[in-house]
């Protein structure tokens, strides 16, 4: 198992350093007349300021855990904890951001970015600002006022991000934001994403199958199966994880090892 | 951070064809003039027969000069001298200005019924719409007869609302509530049920209250969809309208139309008739204008 180390998740953090603590989490769903349980029993807990990705194939329950910890998907058993209490509904502290477009076509860029704030009342002149630099740093101030619909698909995916953040949640869900993108898209936005994270140092839960994403982002890879954590693994890396990530032999062995667990499933 | 790509496109996919080629679903207002010239062509070709067919033409088609010319002097008898001059009504002698009067007053009249009962019925059936979605239980209790309400002979119930409401304004204006209501209730509804689930999921997660949601988010999304409603309940608003004020109530185009039809002033009928057409047209451009104004944001 080289380059890799079981975490010890569960052990050695104290209360303060949990942003996420899910304990016995168990979802079950009747489609077609026939139950399904995604997650059942599942424990994970995610520091503060950690990127995490959940990785595995579809069907797996990594949505499902995601939409439950942002409160859009209520438990049948277990719960879920963050500093600002248990969750039981969606909240302001843990934005969203989906795979599909969800911001509203309705609102012009600048509007969509601004959004989060002004619907939970806040003053303008307190989010105005932010809500300008994100949108520069996003690379969209050409496009303020342009509607998303004459956007292309990579656009709207950093007009969601910026209003994600534009929003200031303490945790941030992103689930399978960059799946539907080309390549070089995608590239630009997992930069972008790591750029924003690094400046603000939020916690991030990221769902994806995409192995070589994982690698790229994450602090911790968490591999479900059966509806619990599968796998648990510390990605050895430093950060900035670049190009030489791809040709680096520690990096390909890892990349292998994963490939091989997801198939296990 | 490279440029931005953008996508601007020329036109929709809804309006281009499989060619490529842009296919209209409004005719222009050329193929309009083309029309009407048609239509005018083949009135007269009609009247020409039934004025070598029949001993009194001017009682069943007369030709669109005739029309004209004896139409707008006999609408006087229709005018009740609300906006200046001496109608027949008050002794005074038949004019086509004064004709023009009565088409204005009347016009006036209607039109106040019609807007505020489109707006009335928009208004109760749009929020009725959003409440129905939003609660299980109201759309159990009342979702069933909402459906069933639009399969009602609507013109049927005309004389109803005058008994309940009057010989008046309120009557006309009732009525058309209740017609134009579910109409819009329905399409709400299903707007709704259309959503993208992650697009209201998404303003819940920016911190948006049901009260937010159910205010702010959802009307505006399903602008788009609502507007095909709004232009058959402008429609439908007029002919409603018609319906109503032919049962009882003195004033407006319905009664003029009514008492036209009950003296077979044909003449007088054919001019009310293309009133009502024009305020029609108009009502529904307006609104097709105003909606397109709200949703610039679909495609």
């Amino acid at each position: 198992m080289t380059g890799l180390t079981q975490t010890e998740a569960t052990t050695g953090q104290t209360v303060d350093d949990v942003a996420v603590d899910v304990r016995g989490l168990t979802i079950t769903f009747t489609a077609a007349g026939k139950t399904i349980t995604p997650i059942d029993g599942l424990d994970l807990q995610v520091r503060r300021g950690e990127l995490v990705c959940i990785l595995g194939p579809s069907g797996q329950g990594k949505s499902t855990l995601l939409r439950a910890v942002a409160g859009l998907t209520r438990p049948d058993a277990g719960s879920i904890t963050t500093p600002e209490g248990a969750v039981t509904e969606p909240g302001a502290e843990r934005g969203m951001v989906f795979q599909q477009d969800a911001i509203p076509m309705w609102l012009r860029v600048q509007d969509n970015v601004a959004f989060g704030p002004k619907l939970r009342g806040v003053p303008r002149a307190e989010y105005q600002p932010t809500v300008d630099h994100l949108i520069e740093e996003v690379g969209l101030d050409e496009w303020r006022r342009a509607w998303p619909r004459q956007l292309s698909g990579g656009m709207r995916k950093r007009v969601a991000i910026a209003a994600v953040f534009a929003n200031e949640p303490s945790i941030l869900l992103m689930d399978e934001p960059f799946g539907a993108l080309d390549f070089f898209t995608r590239e630009k936005l997992q930069g972008l994403l790591l750029q924003l994270w690094a400046e603000t140092a939020k916690t991030v839960l990221f769902v994806t199958h995409d192995v070589d994403e994982a690698l790229l982002l994450a602090d911790r890879i968490v591999i479900l199966g059966k509806g619990r954590v599968a796998q648990d693994i510390t990605v050895p890396f430093a950060r900035p994880r670049g190009d030489d990530l791809r040709s680096d032999p520690a990096a390909i062995e890892l990349r292998q090892e994963l490939i091989g667990r997801l198939g296990e499933k | 951070m490279s440029a931005p790509t953008v996508t601007r496109p020329v036109v929709t996919a809804s309006r281009a064809s499989r060619s490529g080629t842009v296919t209209r679903t409004r005719p222009s207002l050329k193929a309009l003039g083309a029309g009407i010239v048609l239509f005018a062509v083949a009135w007269e070709a009609i009247a020409l027969v039934f004025a070598h067919t029949v001993a009194h033409p001017e009682y069943v088609m007369p030709d669109l000069w005739y029309a004209l010319r004896t139409g707008l002097p006999g609408l006087s008898d229709y005018y009740s001298g609300r906006l200046g001059g001496h109608p027949p009504a008050l002794g005074g002698s038949q004019s086509a200005w004064l004709g023009i009067l009565a088409l204005v007053d009347n016009s006036l009249t209607s039109l106040y019924r019609v807007v505020l009962g489109l707006a009335g019925g928009v208004v109760i059936g749009v929020t009725a719409g959003l409440a129905m979605s939003w609660s299980r239980p109201l759309r159990g209790a009342f979702g069933g007869v909402a459906n069933l309400s639009r399969m009602m002979p609507l013109l049927a119930m005309g004389p109803l609302f005058t008994l309940w409401f009057g010989a008046g304004s309120a009557a006309s204006i009732a009525f058309i509530v209740f017609s134009v209501a579910p109409i819009m209730l329905m399409a709400t509804t299903t707007a709704v049920e259309r959503l993208d689930p992650d697009q209201l999921a998404w303003a819940r997660t920016l911190g948006a209250g049901h009260w937010r949601i159910w205010t702010q988010v959802v009307p505006r999304s399903i602008v788009p969809e609502v507007a095909g409603a709004l232009s058959v309940a402008s429609v439908l608003a007029w002919s409603v309208l018609l319906a109503s004020e032919l049962w009882g109530i003195q004033d407006g185009l319905g009664w003029a139309m009514g008492q036209a039809l009950g003296f077979t002033q044909i003449s007088e009928v054919m001019i009310i008739a293309l009133t009502f057409i024009i305020l029609t047209f108009c009502t529904v451009r307006l609104l097709g204008a105003a909606v397109r104004r709200l949703s610039r944001w679909a495609d």
